[in-house]
């Protein structure tokens, strides 16, 4: 690479997949060659909006067509390059952020920021979910040092975001995930997986965050 | 002028112990040399951390004639070894600062301050350690790889950190027209808030004799970095401060050294670099290289290019060792192991301090006793490394893979 990468690669399977579940038609999805469910060139030189999370962002089990960062494309008529990934944790938001950052790359018109659950923890292509018992993540791991980890990853992309003059709207799915005072939006319907949120529920994603960013 | 001829003082004093103070805020501690064991400090007391009980029982030592321990062996084992040391250096005028002191006062203000903020980086050097790197904190509790007690200490030091910075700047107002040499280390100065908030403080309280210095790992957009440094000149323009130096990360060259400090991509480095040195005539430029085994293969391409870089105007080159990490330490192999690579170096090198140092490196690593278990470990450590990292060492180091123990 003649530049630094724009992001960082969180999956090293990129290509065709797809969503398989029982009585129902499968879901295709595409990942690109960093890891992420978006077909743009990331970044364009043009204006564009980015947009951070978890696998609610990433749009597990939805139609490319249903997920909330879609909706929000087709509204504001610009390039939303999706840096959602599945098992996406608070310290990965403020990395991915600090590698554009540091790359050169042309920066995002506006930042979106889904705040994944703060017991996550993401280092290179794995992630850590501390909800999952893992032996040396007791509770003290959890309360302590996942969270505070995560807390700073928090105040860091704040920093990161005002210092570049990254306008952003920022919010969380359950009011739970952190103990950050934030807009949140409740779940009304799931995905196909039965854990995700469903159509519904990303509709009234794309509305929050239209009807907080305004015009562009 | 010889700092110990000046004041009339004894070996082994050291102008380290008495007017430089290293602080980090984030993990609340000090010392007056990176080499020696540190002390706490709290928000409460902060503002007397360059007399804490410990530096001026080590000055009192040191003013009675005796080699202090806690860390100044390395001075003492490279000046026995018959090579220079940072000690002799200081001592002998590397930093042309003032240091206000008499015969016999061990209880000083510092002249030399140098500042790790917080350990906000977007590198993940295997050398390194999380209190100087997000990477390698998330790593650490990721994989479980500090212990209980050292994550507890690391939580209530970021707890304490806001009062830690406030009693910073607090100590600064009243200290800061003192200072002549001022260092900012990390994390990544470019990321942190501190380090754009301690241009702020110099625009509103001028430091006219101040000396500042960052050290990055310039992996940092172009853009970003030059609205940054043109702060900076302006600053050093307007006499705010004396002289501005970025002493720049890199220990030796190529994709060994990718791997070394993970993250970093050496052509965007080296653009960076250049930058500085056609951008910024009236900044002073330093290398600092941290050596280690896996460094000795491609160290004397980067003396070469520091040659090079010279020859457009000087740039200061100093290297050390790494400490910490005894099992990548160039001295666990056996004597004259790196000969070909140390003659390689001091071949490309083009001045005689320089030449010195290396042949003094060279003196204290075969001084040191072949430790082929430290070997083994180093094999351990970096197939560790792979495993979390996704990396490969054995392409870039075919000769540690097949070495024999």
């Amino acid at each position: 690479m003649d530049r630094l990468e724009p992001f960082l690669k969180v999956d090293i399977h990129a290509g065709q997949h797809r969503w398989k579940f029982p009585k129902t038609p499968s879901i295709p999805f595409t990942v690109n060659q960093f890891g992420y469910r978006c077909t743009h060139v990331m970044p364009p030189s043009t204006d564009y909006i980015l947009v951070a999370g978890c696998s609610h962002t990433f749009g597990e089990a939805l139609k490319n067509e249903e997920r909330y960062v879609t909706l929000l494309e087709n509204h504001f008529q610009l390039p939303v390059l999706n840096i959602g990934v599945r098992g996406g944790s608070p310290n990965l938001v403020r990395d991915n952020l600090l590698q554009l950052l540091s790359s050169g790359y042309t920066l995002p018109k506006y930042m979106i920021i889904q705040w994944p659950n703060e017991y996550r923890l993401w280092f290179d292509t794995w992630s850590i979910n501390a909800h999952v018992p893992v032996k040396q993540f007791k509770q003290f791991y959890k309360d302590d040092c996942l969270k505070n980890v995560s807390q700073m990853s928090y105040n860091h992309t704040q920093w990161l975001l005002k210092n570049a003059n990254i306008p952003s709207f920022q919010f969380k799915i359950w009011p739970s995930e952190n103990d950050i005072n934030m807009p949140w939006i409740n779940i009304v319907d799931l995905a196909i997986d039965g854990h995700h949120p469903g159509t519904i529920t990303n509709q009234n994603i794309a509305k929050l965050v239209i009807d907080n960013v305004g015009r562009l | 002028m010889n700092f110990l001829e000046k004041y009339n003082l004894p070996d082994p004093v050291c102008k380290y112990k008495w007017g430089w103070s290293t602080i980090r805020l984030l993990e609340g501690t000090t010392n007056s040399c990176h080499r020696v064991k540190s002390d706490s400090i709290t928000p409460e007391t902060y503002a007397n951390f360059h007399n804490t009980p410990s530096k001026i029982s080590d000055r009192t030592k040191m003013l009675n004639g005796q080699w202090p321990g806690n860390g100044c062996e390395y001075c003492k084992d490279l000046e026995l070894a018959g090579a220079k040391s940072d000690r002799t250096d200081i001592n002998e005028g590397l930093l042309d600062v003032p240091v206000n002191t008499s015969t016999t006062e061990v209880h000083l203000i510092p002249t030399m301050v140098e500042v790790y903020f917080n350990n906000l980086c977007n590198l993940g050097c295997i050398y390194c350690s999380a209190e100087y790197s997000t990477v390698w904190e998330v790593e650490d509790v990721k994989f479980g790889l500090a212990d209980s007690h050292t994550l507890q200490d690391r939580n209530r030091a970021r707890e304490q950190y806001p009062a830690m910075l406030a009693a910073h700047w607090e100590w600064l107002k009243n200290n800061a027209h003192g200072i002549a040499q001022y260092n900012i280390l990390g994390g990544e100065p470019f990321f942190q808030p501190e380090f754009e908030q301690n241009i702020e403080f110099f625009e509103n309280n001028p430091c006219p004799d101040l000396r500042f210095t960052i050290f990055s790992n310039l992996k940092v957009s172009k853009d970003k970095m030059k609205r940054i440094l043109d702060k900076v000149e302006s600053l050093r323009v307007r006499k705010h401060i004396k002289q501005f130096q970025i002493v720049c990360s890199l220990d030796c060259w190529g994709p060994e050294q990718e791997y070394i400090r993970t993250g970093l991509n050496m052509k965007k480095w080296e653009e960076n670099f250049n930058i500085l040195l056609n951008d910024y005539p009236n900044f002073k430029l330093h290398i600092h290289s941290t050596l280690i085994s896996l460094t000795m293969q491609t160290l004397p391409e980067l003396v070469n290019k520091v040659t090079e870089w010279n020859k457009l105007r000087y740039v200061q080159h100093s290297i050390n060792f790494a400490d910490g990490r005894p099992n990548m330490h160039v001295g666990i192999f056996p004597n004259g192991h790196f000969k070909k690579q140390f003659k390689r170096a001091i071949k490309f090198t083009d001045t005689n301090e320089k030449k010195e140092w290396l042949v003094g490196f060279e003196k204290r690593v075969n001084a040191q006793k072949y430790d082929p278990d430290l070997v083994r470990e180093l094999k351990e450590t970096l197939d560790a490394f792979d495993k979390r990292r996704g990396t490969d060492w054995r392409k870039l180091w075919p000769w540690l893979d097949q070495y024999e123990l």
